[in-house]
């Protein structure tokens, strides 16, 4: 069986320059690019023989005429010396190409460039676990500059060695995780066809053919390429052929037979006779013979040695029941030439014929044989696994890093503008609160002002107006030249008068300085008389000073009202007003021997109400007496 | 007698009154001014032309107009007063009653007399003027002679208190003594205690113990 990729070394020699892209534009000659002219002066007198340093630096100096920039003509520079080196060193240069990475403009580019190259130089002198290692190390460098397409490259590099080692199963998830990388990227068409071809063999390996059939008609649908087509459709009969659907690959391989395109392509068409000998001797165990024979004949031909090697195992196969000696005959040649190209599969195949049909010897070495190459190649197959996982884990560990980081940010964030809002929220609940409070506070005091006014229309009109009036009427009905109805007159306007007096001291603006005290004594003194003793407790026991004024004055007007309905209603002879302070409240009561208020709700809400509202602008509490029987008890307190 | 008067009231027919009566009793010259600042930039000039007023009747309380004024009332008017011209005889003239306040404006701001806008005040301001030109003592209404003393008030404490319960829990003096005696409270005397009971009395305006007592409880004290 023979599986083709049709397409890589077409794929080769574009990628090669094309990571030499030119983003930079400056023409100067910086220090970066001194550094690195000194060490590849250096490098080239360390490493090439005399003769052939002349001619790479007129190369070289020719060069930098028109590659001035130091990524690139680190890049030119490199092939030069490359070039005329000889082979067994090429690695160490790479190794000080590689030192001089970081002095470039672009660093990762550049070192994953070298272990492409360095990956791509093991690979051709069939080093490929060492290849395989170095497309790794490049692909992960690729990473870092998150360019899709070359890890995608690197990755069906990579999946190709490992089909080289039979390792189909790791090969097919290297190419899926390639297909990821190259669908990123538009201008991975040619590498994807190849992936997808690849992934063809990866399955038709695993033996899943229906798999490989579907992998193989998609690579054809993209693939304009004509023989590369037909090679597709030649690996799709082999698939029929592999699921004893003998009349299907018999037809395909008729078809592709009689193609022009195959005629010309000689190995294609022994190919094709080759597969289609098989295929016809493989349905009626006789026919076929004449397409092998011919088969080989253009592969001897040409020296198509793993050619050969197929056409032998199959026409070995072909006698086995025929003519054993024959069997043995071809079954010989097709050993000595697998081990001669090194193609161990068939050396096995061909072991396994010589067993059966010639000598029992055999039979031991097959066994040698095939033991090693199972070893082997599952240590490849670990080791291969090994390497993708530990690159896939440190990715995935770098990617969960960072997604926790992301999400620590994010959780941070949000916790940040949680807070923001937290404190934006309270400041304007603050601040409404507070903006309602002070219209609650103005609207309170407007209220205050508002009672205030008509008490004073009350009074004015309850007790000046009857006053004024009776006096009018006396002036006009008696007569003034009379002295004593002259004196009578002047007595009621007194009597006005100090009414309108009293009103006046009942609404008089209040000193809350340091004379509130005094004021405050003297406004109490004032309601007592002979008939009314005012006693007082404690009223020095409280700093007036560290009252605030609203309050001083609440407490001046509520004891003055307690004292003026006291004087009107209560005929008391004895108040006490006691004064203390408990811990942050001020506590006052008054008290009075008079006939109280009765149980008469409506009488003292009248009364008493605007005493009420006072004490509840300064938030202050009071309570009324709950047996107002005997005299007034009204306690009030309030925060200092 | 004065010679020159400033009379600085903002109601015209309470200074044309005044004028009036000065003028009976008086030979002198008489300026009027309705405002404070008025008054003041009168009493400046006056000293500056070397003919200084030798007293000032000024009212307390100026009503507010559309002027805007640095001097709003007659309280601002004597401290400006006092600094340009300490010497001059100040005469209040107004309706204030508060006892503090009249006895700030005498005490502090050194006035010469306050005289209560009343029914016989016009009479009064002559007095006045007689009382300080005459024999340099302060005038002060006659109403409000008993202002002078701080307010009188009628003070307890809670020792008092104390002393009234226990008396409602029926004890004698003597044992009232000797509990004021272990918590050592200061009036420990029986008669120290008798004072105090009968100043309680006086005050509760309470006939006997008895009735002290039951005023005390009409008040909530017990």
């Amino acid at each position: 069986m023979k599986l083709n990729s049709p397409f890589l070394c077409l794929v080769l020699s574009v990628l090669l320059f094309s990571c030499t892209g030119n983003n930079s534009s400056s023409n100067k000659e910086s220090s970066s690019e001194t550094a690195i002219n000194n060490e590849l002066n250096k490098l080239l007198a360390d490493t090439l023989p005399a003769d052939k340093r002349e001619d790479v630096e007129k190369q070289l100096s020719r060069q930098s005429s028109n590659a001035t920039l130091p990524y690139k003509s680190v890049l030119h520079k490199m092939d030069s010396v490359i070039a005329v080196s000889d082979p067994d060193s090429i690695p160490v240069y790479w190794d000080r190409f590689l030192k001089m990475a970081p002095m470039t403009e672009k660093q990762y580019a550049f070192t994953a460039y070298i272990l492409r190259r360095k990956a791509e130089h093991a690979y051709a002198l069939k080093h490929y676990q060492q290849s395989f290692t170095f497309y790794n190390q490049s692909k992960e460098v690729f990473e870092k500059e998150h360019d899709s397409l070359k890890i995608g490259y690197n990755l069906v590099k990579m999946a190709q060695i490992q089909q080289i080692f039979n390792d189909y199963s790791g090969s097919e998830e290297t190419l899926t995780d390639a297909l990821v990388f190259l669908e990123k990227s538009k201008e991975a068409n040619e590498y994807i066809r190849e992936a997808i071809n690849m992934l063809g063999i990866a399955y038709t390996g695993l033996k899943d053919y229906n798999q490989a059939i579907k992998y193989y008609s998609q690579a054809k649908k993209i693939t304009d390429h004509p023989i590369s087509q037909k090679i597709i459709e030649n690996n799709i009969a082999l698939c029929y052929l592999e699921e004893k659907k003998y009349d299907q690959a018999i037809a395909m391989f008729k078809t592709l037979y009689a193609t022009d395109i195959v005629k010309k392509d000689t190995l294609t068409l022994a190919k094709v006779a080759d597969n289609l000998g098989i295929s016809k001797f493989r349905k009626d165990g006789s026919s076929g013979r004449e397409l092998m024979e011919e088969a080989l004949e253009i592969r001897t031909g040409q020296a198509d040695k793993k050619g050969m090697v197929y056409s032998y195992l199959n026409l070995a196969d072909f006698y086995a029941s025929k003519n054993p000696a024959l069997t043995a005959d071809y079954a010989q040649k097709a050993h000595a030439m697998a081990t001669e190209i090194g193609a161990i599969d068939r050396r096995l195949q061909a072991l396994q014929l010589l067993a059966t049909y010639g000598d029992k010897r055999y039979n031991q070495e097959y066994f040698r044989l095939n033991d090693s190459v199972d070893d082997f190649r599952q240590r490849i197959k670990n080791h291969f696994a090994k390497m993708r996982f530990d690159t896939e884990k440190e990715r995935r560990k770098s990617l969960a890093k960072e997604v926790s980081q992301a999400k620590e940010r994010i959780r941070n964030l949000i916790i940040g503008f949680i807070l923001v809002g937290l404190i934006i929220s309270i400041i304007v609940v603050y601040f409404m609160d507070r903006k309602k409070h002070k219209r609650e506070k103005q609207q309170q005091k407007q209220e205050d002002e508002y009672r205030t006014e008509i008490r004073i229309a009350k009074k004015l009109h309850d007790e000046l107006a009857n006053d004024v009036f009776n006096t009018m009427t006396f002036a006009e009905i008696r007569d003034l030249a009379t002295p004593g109805n002259k004196e009578i007159l002047l007595d009621n306007l007194d009597k006005i008068y100090a009414q309108t007096r009293n009103i006046s001291k009942e609404n008089n603006n209040i000193d809350t300085g340091e004379r509130y005290l005094d004021n405050l004594k003297e406004m109490l003194s004032g309601y007592g008389s002979d008939a009314i003793n005012i006693i007082i407790k404690e009223i020095e026991g409280i700093d007036w000073l560290e009252i605030e004024s609203s309050k001083k004055i609440v407490v001046h007007r509520v004891l003055q009202e307690l004292l003026v309905n006291m004087k009107k209603h209560s005929k008391a002879s004895v108040v006490l007003i006691s004064f203390k302070k408990v811990d942050k409240k001020i506590q006052i009561n008054y008290s009075d021997n008079g006939v109280g208020m009765g149980t008469d709700e409506h009488l003292r809400k009248n009364g008493l109400q605007n005493v009420e509202n006072r004490i509840q602008s300064i938030n202050g509490t009071i309570t009324f007496d709950p047996t107002p029987e005997k005299g007034l008890k009204v306690n009030f307190a309030f925060n200092c | 007698m004065f010679k020159k008067i400033l009379i600085a009231e903002d109601i015209d027919s309470i200074g044309l009154g005044l004028s009036t009566i000065l003028e009976k009793f008086h030979n002198a010259e008489i300026v009027h001014a309705k405002y404070c600042d008025e008054a003041i930039l009168k009493i400046r000039k006056a000293n500056l032309d070397q003919v200084p007023f030798d007293l000032l009747i000024t009212d307390l309380s100026f009503e507010a107009d559309h002027r805007p004024t640095t001097l709003p009332g007659g309280e601002d008017l004597i401290k400006a007063v006092r600094e340009h011209q300490p010497g001059l005889k100040i005469i209040a003239y107004s309706i204030e009653e508060r006892g503090y306040k009249i006895r700030y404006l005498l005490e502090e701001l050194d006035i010469d007399a306050f005289v209560w806008k009343g029914r016989e005040s016009s009479g009064e301001v002559i007095r006045a003027i007689d009382t300080i030109y005459k024999s340099g003592e302060k005038y002060l209404s006659p109403r409000f002679n008993h202002i002078l003393q701080p307010a009188s008030l009628l003070e307890i404490e809670e020792y008092d208190i104390q002393l009234i319960k226990y008396l409602s829990q029926g004890l004698i003096v003597n044992e009232i003594c000797e509990v004021f005696k272990t918590e050592g409270k200061s009036a420990k005397s029986i008669s120290s205690i008798e004072k105090r009971i009968n100043r309680l009395k006086l005050y509760f305006k309470a006939r006997n113990t008895t009735h002290l007592i039951s005023i005390a409880k009409d008040l909530g004290l017990v």
